[in-house]
């Protein structure tokens, strides 16, 4: 080996600690790039002297340590362009760097230079809105540390300060603190992808994405817990909504045990009451809280998921839904660019969690018997969450947590056969949601009091149909039912009528005409559909006073002439009431006959 | 547009709480936040040194069409956007409070919440807009800002009714930075002590049944008249000023809000109960009270000088990649954010105090304007262009009236046959009456005390 006189390595490693020193300094606002551009001057210094060494060295090995400080120089200069917002420039000094070491790509010197270079191409074409070309940066960074880690055990490379050091020994072989800037920048590149397949709509990759960045934070020991849990469990709520219910539970109870060792090591020794002590206290209880909505969540949506299934199949008669909740197992081979190792990867193997996730089954439920322990875990995470998120401190919160309670009744509902038992949990629905409803300022609350006024007027409808369906079952005589049962009957039909009513009072004031009614798209469905509950309704009040049943019936018909008027008026509602449409216009043309046969008949008794 | 969309002429307030459900608005402008975009003259300075004018506007349609500059990296040339309204470099104060604030302002005094938010980055115009021009203050009205012209609705409107309603006027004033709120009008005791102990001087934010979200512990001046109003605001962008270190990093990194409550009470009704005195509650039909709340919001600069993530988490562009690993959550929340849409699906925890702000100042019983503002040069190209998107984004925030993202599913009872099922079942409902029109036509008699339809119920 040709010597490299020291002296211009000593010079050129004294260059480079400038420019680090540069590149740490804060700069003053009026000159935001200052020491930037400074550093981009020294570089620049570097590179001349290191490209006159090269011109004068032809010895492969001096040639490679020569290559390597070149790359670090673009590599260097490259960053200061991105970050001082001349993109054009930087894209260019990237790819130098890739030149440089393509020819030995998986060279220790090169390797962290190229990942780098990659990971900054791959930032700098998001910005440039070229997700694509970012995707291809980034996915041949972690091919190459793939290959590079294979074939490096264990994966020694040379840190970029590493190869400016003119100390011999720190010339030859690799450090051992070069492993961690290989990972760290690793796990860049892992999540950079996740972005990217975020930004290209590839959710399923992105979302595997996410999860090996937080595998890798656990493995190298380098993340706050409390963050930690939150991502996993908001991880987790991705893997619900596509019935991945086993890899759910396994990310919320990574969370837990997460959260619970953060409480065993940090939290449970604090005794003091220091405002840093409490704010500590503070951040456990309200993330602890948030954790525990998901796994009431995840409970809640196993169930619903389980009921939709079971309806879908008596609906369809065949069963093409995948019974599976094992993401692993719903996937077709060319349904997306995921591959089955990708999502049997979905695990924090480093982690001993059994424990945390057989407190809940992850299968589709069949019937109560399985329906029953998920209810019942399901509801303990709501009466947890709600000793956090009280009523005066976080009503809206409060609120979200009650309408998962009414839920979740109204899903074990589903599964329980016995009618009037049927109707005692949805009875539970109505009295929280009533009580809820009395305690609040309907004006601050107005988005949630209507969602709670529109379930109400369902719970009490569904009341009435089990009501009524105990009647007829019992009532084979076709006898009048009693009195006290049909004012039940009646106060139910008018309870639903109301909360209708409540709902469509907070959108458009009565008596509006349907012109001046102007409704936001998402609020035409619900706004008709009230109105078709209603146009229902009424014709069901029982009444023996022929006034009274005239009355009824006019209101009927007036809930029906609003959804056929609205569609007249505004032809683009009728996609949204494409069922209900025609019976309405029936219903507008029969009703008149019969309210004047119900006058005629009021006459008569007269 | 914008022409269909005022009002018209506004007098004073209406009186009283229309109908038996508080939180009736008359909505002419539905639900999401209503946004507008302003931009700015081209400077002598800008036209001097050579800078191209990027921004055209069509005012009549609402559209703005921003160009590349053609030395700027990256491919498409021009895009357009669409807003509720949009002011060009000719529109003034006027035009803009009168077609688009004012209505907010009178619903406001009728007791309704109101949230103006001010967008824009450093040189755009945003404080011109909201403060008007400093040299000129009190001149003429044109320079007045949108605050100014608040203040003096308010006040003028007082001044109006104060024989049938007494009024009290109350002003706060705090800052949210880095998630953090600092009371503006109370200074904090040492105020040597720096950036690092700012935490100690934090409040905490609450979200009660009665008040919604309100911050703990922040003061409230009354204010008597718009002396008094002008004032405060004074005081608290001095505050403001003097605990920052870096007053341009800081005012790009904070949102300033100044919220306006007025309580109104009908004078001749209740003439022994003090103003202000009675609970904050609904107002209750024929007690004579409301209360109307105004938010005059100076949102935080650019994303780039914010990379915390304070700036509505959710308004965020995120073509972008993220740098930070501790952004990783945001990174997370937008991909469950895109699965659930808005239903009730997951949790959306991850919601910064600006987020929940926004979400109290939307919804029936609030109207919230955004009014961004731009600059027209060629180098403010990124900038403007990131604003538009932001602007855009806030308007598709939406409030989901059920609970149920699928509408459909959620009708009838019989959702559990699905919709064919429900169908079929509404004709058996119909059949049903049209079997006992016919019998009755045919003479038969009908059960006088029949429901019309229980016996098809359950077919």
């Amino acid at each position: 080996m040709v010597d490299i006189k020291v002296n211009y390595l000593m010079e050129i490693q004294e260059k480079y600690e400038k420019v680090e020193e540069l590149l740490c300094q804060k700069d003053p606002e009026t000159e935001p790039y200052r020491s930037k551009y400074a550093a981009a001057e020294v570089l620049s210094q570097i590179k001349t002297d290191v490209i006159t060494l090269i011109d004068s060295f032809h010895d492969s090995n001096a040639s490679e340590i020569l290559s390597g400080m070149l790359a670090a120089v673009w590599l260097g200069l490259g960053v200061i362009s991105y970050e001082t917002e001349t993109l054009s420039a930087s894209a260019e000094e990237l790819k130098n760097v890739l030149d440089i070491t393509k020819e030995k790509p998986l060279h220790p010197r090169f390797v962290i230079l190229r990942i780098n270079a990659l990971n900054h191409l791959g930032v700098l074409y998001s910005m440039l809105e070229q997700p694509e070309k970012s995707k291809q940066y980034l996915e041949e960074a972690e091919s190459l540390y793939k290959q590079f880690t294979e074939q490096h055990d264990p994966p020694e490379a040379f840190r970029v300060q590493d190869l400016f050091k003119a100390d011999k020994s720190d010339l030859t072989s690799p450090r051992s603190k070069a492993e961690s800037d290989l990972e760290k920048s690793h796990t860049l590149t892992l999540y950079y992808l996740a972005q990217i397949y975020g930004t290209l709509k590839d959710e399923l990759r992105s979302a595997v994405y996410c999860h090996n960045t937080l595998k890798r934070q656990l493995e190298s020991k380098d993340y706050d817990p409390i963050e930690w849990a939150l991502n996993a469990a908001t991880l987790s709520q991705f893997f619900m909504t596509r019935n991945g219910f086993k890899q759910a539970r396994h990310h919320l109870a990574a969370s837990s045990y997460v959260l619970e060792k953060y409480y065993d090591e940090q939290i449970k020794c604090l005794e003091g009451s220091s405002e840093e002590e409490e704010a500590k206290k503070e951040r456990y209880k309200h993330r602890s809280a948030d954790v525990a909505r998901c796994w009431a969540k995840y409970g809640l949506l196993l169930l619903e998921s389980s009921k939709e299934r079971l309806m879908a199949r008596a609906d369809e008669n065949d069963d093409t839904e995948s019974p599976t909740t094992d993401l692993t197992k719903q996937l077709a081979p060319d349904q997306t660019t995921t591959s089955l190792d990708d999502i049997s990867g979905l695990l924090f193997s480093t982690l001993e969690i059994p424990t945390y996730e057989n407190q809940v089954c992850d299968k589709f439920v069949l019937d109560y018997e399985d329906a029953l322990p998920v209810f019942h875990f399901t509801k303990q995470w709501l009466e947890d969450a709600k000793e956090y998120y009280t009523l005066n401190e976080h009503a809206s919160d409060f609120v979200r947590i009650t309408q998962d309670s009414s839920a979740l009744f109204q899903v074990l509902a589903f599964f329980e056969a016995d009618e009037k038992r049927q109707c005692r949990m949805h009875k539970r629905r109505v009295d929280m949601l009533e009580q809820l409803l009395s305690s609040l300022n309907h004006q601050c609350y107005l988005v949630l009091c209507r969602q709670m006024w529109y379930e109400l007027g369902q719970t009490y409808f569904e009341m009435l149909h089990l009501k009524l369906g105990k009647i007829r079952d019992e009532n084979h005589e076709k006898t009048m039912p009693d009195p006290h049962v049909l004012s039940k009957l009646n106060s139910l039909t008018q309870k639903s009528i109301d909360n209708f009513g409540y709902f469509l009072s907070s959108v458009y004031s009565d008596g509006s005409s349907i012109k001046d009614i102007k409704l936001e798209p998402e609020f035409v469905r619900p706004v008709l559909s009230c109105h078709f509950f209603r146009g229902r309704l009424f014709a069901r009040l029982i009444t023996c006073d022929g006034e009274q049943k005239v009355e009824n019936n006019r209101k009927s018909l007036a809930s029906f002439k609003f959804i056929v008027d609205y569609c007249t008026v505004n032809p683009e509602a009728e996609k949204q009431v494409a069922l209900e449409l025609p019976v309405c216009k029936e219903m507008v043309e029969l009703l008149p006959h019969k309210i004047k046969q119900l006058i005629h008949q009021a006459a008569q008794v007269n | 547009m914008n022409a269909k969309r005022s009002r018209g002429p506004l007098g004073p307030a209406k009186q009283g709480m229309p109908g038996a459900l508080p939180g009736k608005v008359e909505r002419e402008r539905g639900e999401s936040v209503q946004v507008v975009v302003r931009c700015r003259p081209m400077s002598r300075k800008e036209e001097g040194q050579g800078h191209t004018q990027i921004i055209d506007m069509w005012p009549q349609r609402g559209i703005v069409h921003i160009t590349k500059p053609r030395k700027a990296p990256g491919r498409a040339s021009a895009r357009m956007f669409t807003f509720d309204s949009v002011y060009d470099w000719n529109s003034n104060q006027d035009d803009l409070y009168e077609n688009t604030v004012k209505p907010l302002v009178y619903s406001v005094l009728d007791g309704y919440n109101g949230t103006i938010f001010a967008y824009g980055q450093t040189g755009t115009g945003k404080t011109y807009t909201m403060l008007g021009s400093q040299q000129q203050q009190g001149q003429g009205a044109r320079e007045k800002g949108i605050s100014s012209k608040c203040f003096e609705d308010i006040f003028r409107h007082i001044a109006y009714t104060s024989d049938r309603t007494s009024y009290v006027v109350r002003a706060s004033y705090f800052e949210i930075y880095q998630e953090e709120t600092r009371d503006l009008l109370s200074p904090e005791p040492g105020q040597g002590h720096g950036q690092g102990d700012r935490r100690q001087f934090s409040l905490l934010w609450g979200e009660d049944a009665v008040r919604g979200v309100y911050v703990k512990g922040l003061q409230s001046v009354v204010c008597k008249n718009i002396k008094a109003i002008e004032r405060v605001m004074r005081v608290g962008n001095v505050n403001r000023a003097t605990a920052a270190t870096n007053m341009n990093e800081h005012s790009s990194r904070s949102h300033a809000i100044f919220q306006i409550t007025i309580e109104m009470r009908d004078a001749a009704r209740r003439p022994g109960v003090k103003p202000g005195q009675g609970p904050l509650t609904a107002p209750v039909q024929g007690s004579g009270f409301r209360m109307g709340k105004l938010n005059l919001v100076d949102l935080a600069g650019s994303e780039r000088q914010c990379k915390t993530g304070a700036v509505g988490d959710r308004l965020k562009e995120s073509s972008k990649i993220n740098l930070s690993l501790s952004a990783l959550g945001n990174v997370i929340s937008a991909l469950v954010d895109g699965r659930a849409g808005q239903g009730h699906r997951h949790i959306p925890y991850r919601d910064s105090k600006l987020t929940q702000l926004l979400q109290d100042s939307l919804g029936g019983n609030s109207k919230a304007i955004m009014i961004a503002n731009i600059g027209p040069a060629s180098y403010n190209y990124d900038e403007s262009l990131m604003t538009l998107r932001y602007a855009s984004r806030a308007k598709h925030i939406k409030n989901m009236p059920t609970r149920n993202v699928n509408a459909l599913a959620s009708l009838g009872a019989r959702v559990a046959r699905g919709p064919r099922s429900a169908l079929s079942h509404y004709n058996e409902e119909m059949r049903a009456l049209k079997k006992l029109i016919m019998a009755d036509r045919m003479g038969g008699k009908a059960d006088p005390c029949s429901t019309t339809t229980s016996s098809a119920e359950d077919s």
